[in-house]
């Protein structure tokens, strides 16, 4: 339907988005959110404690049939057309993503995955276009990676000889993750030295790009590498039983100065300094919060895992795509085929749901709404006695 | 005058008739016991009762008129609260949350006053607050306002679920099974309980239970189902020596 004037302009937009958050916040923090939520968590005993789930449901319909239809209004006179091409599967399962991802029952959640998966969406659009083979080797590390790491998360069922903690993970499984590792390690540092090697003698690298790029691996692999050789060193004098913590746990230690490089690393990325600066933060406040917390420090070990995780992939779509190039059927018929990521993105939100769904649930920020009452406990302060405590 | 009468009450599944003929009344201020073997259709009449199911025949007359066919929801307005035999809390809300929720069917306030944070909307769930508060003083569950409900001992969200369904202010209270996998002395201190929310608040309760010792304390008349049908009703001590009572479900004397 093409011919529509436009009217809106980009702050009708924010306009909008104020006034749904003030709706959904509004209703929770009344009794009536309550019924709502009553509804999600237990259908008959909401309707045995005298809510009329019907009625309910049918609310919750129409209220979000009725800010999607004014969304809907204003995109109209945004496009100037609209088709139903607008509104397909894509975008349905687009939106489901992003309150999935973010928690359903949380708004933060919901409005703070909705701006990363469109910021990924668009990050998407940028990257260059990858050759299938590659592609592939990737999906095959990741999901070995994945595998690996949720048999690790097994308690092994070999009785631990102290009883606690021990046979976390089969011997098997650790040495291969270390050959892992230690791959990965030396292959970073050896591709460090070859884009520093470009800095020096300039070639296809740009400088700028060689300088960081070498900076950010040449510290983290080498910190990997030591990670894991002096970590399995000590884990095995301190406790055979149980070698296996230390060098996570040192891993995890690595993976911080990783991620406060990565946080320079995009701070030099061509973007827009929201962008750059928004996920600088985050990385940075993700290694602050692992480093300067107890909490985040008791969680180095599992970190370690993430961290010898992508490790691991790396290094293992590195042997995975020499081995599909070996391959001369695979080698002819996708050679020359390559995908850009933009088409990929549906693809990469699926994954990311089901990532989500396996790990938690309940989306990242759970079933309730975000408060600000976690930060006065983890600074020990005494939490204000709040107005339902009359 | 009665206050719940059970007339004539019938159910069939398909060819079962899980609750057969039933007739018993309940007067205010009674402490009624519904006991019975495994599967005899104790839960299934409170099933009828509360609206779940409707019933094949039969009728079921609360404080004088018919609320057969009624919903659940309607059932719980009319003043009938329950609870169920396996927990079923809102796991994810905070104890709070799930007792403010059991004074929700008393609202005036629309749900567009409360989007539009109307006054009226905002006293009302203070006031719904500070009644929860207040009841879960009396059942000491105070201390855990905050806690999500899913997080507490077992003791306790019994207890919890008791509150929830007083919060609704009924003027009957079935518990389905209240003493179910409590320890002995968390199943005192139930019983205490129960006597208290009848001795001073004048609750009028119906309660299903296999804990012998629990029903023959504190019940002061029993109905004992079989298969589906009516086998005794009377005080705890006919029941104890009714001879079928004993040859179908207690085996012996108690």
């Amino acid at each position: 339907m093409p011919g529509i004037t436009r009217i809106t302009e980009v702050w009708h937009f924010a306009l909008l988005l104020i006034f749904t958050i003030l709706v959904s916040r509004n209703m929770l923090q009344t009794s009536h959110g309550l019924a709502f939520l009553s509804v999600r968590e237990d259908e008959l005993a909401a309707e045995a404690t005298g809510v009329n789930t019907t009625r309910t449901k049918v609310t919750a319909f129409v209220l979000g049939a009725a800010l999607a239809g004014i969304a809907g209004a204003f995109f109209a006179h945004f496009e100037g057309f609209i088709t139903p091409q607008h509104f397909d599967m894509n975008a349905s399962f687009i939106i489901l993503t992003m309150v999935v991802v973010g928690g359903t029952g949380s708004i933060t959640g919901a409005a703070l995955a909705g701006t990363a998966l469109k910021l990924l969406e668009e990050a998407l659009r940028k990257l260059p276009e990858i050759s299938a083979i590659d592609l592939i080797a990737y999906l095959v590390a990741a999901a070995a990676m994945l595998l690996l790491m949720t048999a690790l998360r097994q308690p092994s069922s070999r009785p631990s000889p102290k009883g606690r903690g021990g046979g976390r993970c089969s011997t098997a499984w650790f040495v291969i993750l270390c050959i892992a590792a230690l791959a990965a390690g030396v292959g970073a540092i050896f591709k460090a030295l070859a884009f520093g090697a470009g800095v020096a003698h300039p070639g296809p690298h740009p400088k700028g790009e060689g300088d960081v790029m070498s900076g950010f691996l040449m510290v983290t692999g080498a910190l990997a590498v030591l990670a894991v050789v002096g970590g399995l060193g000590f884990g095995l004098r301190r406790s055979p039983e149980d070698p296996f913590r230390v060098p996570f746990k040192a891993l995890g230690y690595t993976g911080c100065v990783g991620l406060l490089a990565a946080a320079y690393l995009v701070w030099n990325v061509e973007a827009s300094v929201v962008i750059r600066g928004g996920i600088g933060l985050i990385l940075v406040g993700a290694a602050v919060s692992l480093l300067g917390y107890p909490a985040g420090r008791a969680s180095m070990v599992p970190f370690g895992m993430l961290v010898a995780g992508f490790l691991g992939v790396v290094i293992l779509q590195l042997v995975v795509g020499a081995l599909l190039h070996a391959i001369p059927f695979v080698e002819e018929n996708l050679k020359d085929t390559m995908y850009s990521p933009s088409n990929l993105r549906m693809a990469v939100f699926a994954v990311s749901l089901v990532i989500v769904m396996l790990v938690r649930p309940q989306g990242l920020m759970g079933h309730h709404e975000f408060s600000w009452s976690f930060l006065s406990r983890t600074l020990g302060m005494k939490t204000k006695e709040t107005s339902i405590h009359s | 005058m009665s206050l719940l009468t059970l007339d004539r009450l019938t159910i069939r599944f398909g060819g079962l008739v899980a609750v057969n003929d039933v007739s018993f009344s309940i007067a205010e201020g009674d402490l009624f016991g519904l006991i019975g073997p495994n599967g005899a259709g104790k839960t299934t009449c409170f099933n009828m009762i509360t609206g779940v199911y409707r019933p094949t025949s039969g009728d079921v007359l609360f404080d004088g008129s018919s609320i057969v066919g009624l919903r659940p929801s309607r059932v719980c307005a009319r003043g009938i609260a329950r609870t169920f035999q396996n927990i079923r809390l809102f796991s994810a809300l905070s104890v709070l949350e799930n007792v403010v929720i059991g004074a929700f069917l008393r609202h005036v306030s629309t749900l567009a006053e409360a989007i539009a944070l109307l006054p009226r909307a905002l006293k009302e769930t203070d006031e719904q607050v500070i009644q929860a508060m207040k009841i879960l003083h009396t059942f000491a569950l105070a201390q855990h306002a905050d806690s999500r409900a899913a997080d507490l001992p077992y003791g306790v969200q019994r207890r919890l679920e008791i509150a929830r369904a007083l919060a609704t202010r009924p003027r009957l209270l079935l518990l389905d099974e209240p003493a179910a996998g409590l320890n002995p002395q968390e199943s005192v201190s139930l019983v205490n309980l129960i006597r208290t929310l009848r001795d001073e608040m004048g609750q009028t309760v119906l309660l299903i239970e296999h804990d012998m010792k629990v029903v023959m304390t504190i019940c002061e008349r029993i109905v004992v189902l079989d298969h589906g049908s009516v086998i005794a009703k009377g005080a705890p001590e006919q029941i104890r020596n009714d001879p079928k009572v004993i040859e179908a479900y207690l085996g012996e004397p108690v």
